[in-house]
């Protein structure tokens, strides 16, 4: 065994069998605004799953514009606070 | 070149460090806790750092070193821990959820706006609380028990606690309120506790058995041996309160639990726990001064001195937990209980969210030591709780409200601090109140200290899990205030 489990949470994450369909659910979003920016019911951003969602989106609407972490590793650097600095967003060289 | 999503997995946050030759790991959303073998850790560095990775690029990477069987299974681990998840599973943000109010289960009655101390980092002026000295009537206090049950919920059980200032300086009302309290919960069939936070400089041996007939939870204020507590707990007319408080409580043979303030007076606190643990104290909890005023206020060398004597005091706790026996320095004892069970913490306590604390002039606040605030006022007993100053009040002091808790790992397990604190620390200016940094970083070595205890008693005493656990109260602490 790779780790050793502590508390019980770690005991109830480890016992779960690996499933290969897991179900997909939406917190504090509304899917109908997918993609972009989802509003949480308090009318921020910050609630959402956002830096998820950007790729989860991908290939099917928002394709080429959400860069790979590896190949673009500083793409976000410039949007510390999303909520904040989500205009800041930035393509990336060619 | 873009890697297929069905390959991709993304890093949650982890806090990984070493302690006494082990290597643990803790998942900072899901607040899972386990010990690293070899190649666990060597993942680990893999991952540092790390935004989406390639699956199968970190598996053989493990691979190289550790043989393809174990870099399999080390993989599997991570996913199962949620620490490596797949890209396109939306992120479970604990707290994101809408803030909800229920309705507010847990009083604190401050029943005596006076105190017989003058102790002097007093947070409440003396039990004045920036007021007037004065005494809640009877008929008021009824009246704030009744606004309580009023809003309660089915079924719903409540808790009372009577404070001050100096709450047996005011007994006919605590006797009263207890009475209209006791009576209501049986007619409306709810459970309800009862708990007093007293200096025991008046405790009788009738007062005594009132409160074990009735099951209280007796809290008393001291700070240590006489050589502590009297600099710093002076009486009103002068001269020390030790010997007073502790033949109180021994004459009395009440059971009661003691409450410690520290201050940089004062930061021998494993001296502290130790003398009050055999004085015959069933349960010691410490808490930080907050005074505003430097006298007392903790500089960073003092912090050190403290976290130093918290240290020798986990040694204590899991030499008694080899014995069987849960050591009574409660702080600990609570921190390692929330460790094993592993649920994540939104908020740090219940101010505002579970509790109120009423004074003398009718005015409801979010928190017993808070009263007296504008900014924390969040009703009155005319007019009921401020649903919408409420629900603002706890949004606003919401980790999620707050810069410093968005990158802290600790931020499942310490909820935010203490409101209180965060508000003296951001000068009482508007909110989001943060508490500053180099407490911060107190408070984060305190944590990984009671991870690091709780890895010690899986490891050496864990028969003694069985003996931990029990509910909180509305206020996040075992016991008292």
């Amino acid at each position: 065994m790779a780790i050793k489990p502590l508390n019980r949470k770690a005991e109830a994450l480890t016992d779960r069998p690996m499933e290969d369909v897991r179900i997909y659910s939406f917190g504090d979003c509304c899917p109908g605004f997918l993609p972009g920016w989802e509003v949480g019911a308090n009318g921020g951003v910050d609630p959402c799953p956002w830096q998820s969602d950007l790729p989860a989106c991908h290939p099917c609407y928002w394709t080429a514009q959400v860069p790979d972490n590896t190949t673009y590793p500083q793409w976000l650097d410039r949007c510390a606070n999303i909520s904040q600095d989500w205009e800041a967003l930035c393509t990336v060289p060619d | 070149m873009p890697i297929p999503s069905a390959e991709a997995r993304r890093v949650e946050r982890f806090f990984a460090f070493e302690e006494a030759g082990r290597r643990l790991i803790f998942a900072v959303d899901s607040t899972a806790f386990v010990e690293a073998d070899d190649p666990a850790w060597a993942l680990l560095e893999d991952l540092r750092g790390a935004g989406v990775l390639r699956r199968a690029s970190v598996v053989q990477r493990l691979a190289e070193r550790f043989g393809l069987e174990e870099a399999e299974a080390t993989v599997q681990s991570f996913e199962k821990l949620d620490i490596l998840v797949p890209i396109d599973r939306p992120r479970v943000v604990v707290d994101a959820k809408p803030i909800q109010s229920r309705p507010l289960s847990s009083l604190v009655l401050h029943v005596a706006h006076d105190c017989n101390l003058r102790c002097g980092y007093c947070y409440a002026d003396f039990g004045r609380y920036g007021g007037a000295e004065g005494m809640m009537s009877p008929e008021l206090a009824i009246r704030h028990v009744d606004g309580l049950f009023n809003q309660l919920a089915v079924g719903q059980d409540v808790y009372v606690t009577f404070f001050g200032g100096e709450p047996l300086m005011n007994m006919p009302v605590v006797f009263a309120a207890h009475a209209h309290a006791k009576a209501r919960a049986q007619a409306e069939g709810r459970r309800i506790s009862f708990g007093i936070t007293t200096n025991a400089t008046l405790l009788t041996e009738e007062l005594a058995t009132f409160f074990r007939d009735e099951r209280f939870t007796v809290t008393v204020s001291i700070d240590g041996p006489p050589d502590i507590n009297d600099r710093l707990r002076p009486l009103h007319g002068g001269g020390g309160s030790y010997e007073r408080i502790i033949e109180r409580v021994r004459t009395s043979k009440i059971k009661a639990v003691a409450r410690v303030t520290l201050t940089r007076q004062a930061t021998d606190v494993a001296r502290i726990v130790r003398h009050l643990v055999e004085a015959g104290f069933t349960s010691v909890g410490v808490s930080p001064v907050a005074s505003g005023n430097a006298r007392f206020d903790f500089g960073p060398e003092d912090l050190a001195k403290v976290m130093e004597g918290m240290r020798a005091l986990t040694d204590d706790f899991v030499e008694w937990a080899k014995r069987g026996e849960v050591h009574p320095f409660s702080n600990l004892k609570t921190l390692v209980e929330q460790v094993a069970a592993g649920e994540p913490r939104g908020m740090p306590c219940g101010a505002a969210s579970a509790l109120s604390a009423a004074d003398n002039k009718g005015d409801l606040y979010a928190c017993h030591r808070l009263v007296g605030e504008a900014a924390f006022k969040i009703g009155h007993v005319d007019t009921g709780v401020d649903a919408e100053k409420r629900l603002q009040l706890m949004t606003e002091m919401h980790p999620r409200s707050r810069a410093p808790c968005q990158d802290c790992w600790a931020r499942y397990i310490c909820g935010g601090g203490c409101h209180h604190i965060a508000w003296l620390h951001s000068s009482r200016a508007e909110a989001p109140w943060q508490i500053s940094e180099g407490f911060c970083d107190f408070l984060r070595d305190w944590y990984r200290l009671g991870l690091t205890t709780y890895a010690r008693l899986a490891d050496e005493a864990p028969a003694i899990f069985a003996k931990l656990g029990g509910p909180r109260s509305a206020c996040g602490q075992p016991e008292g205030l």
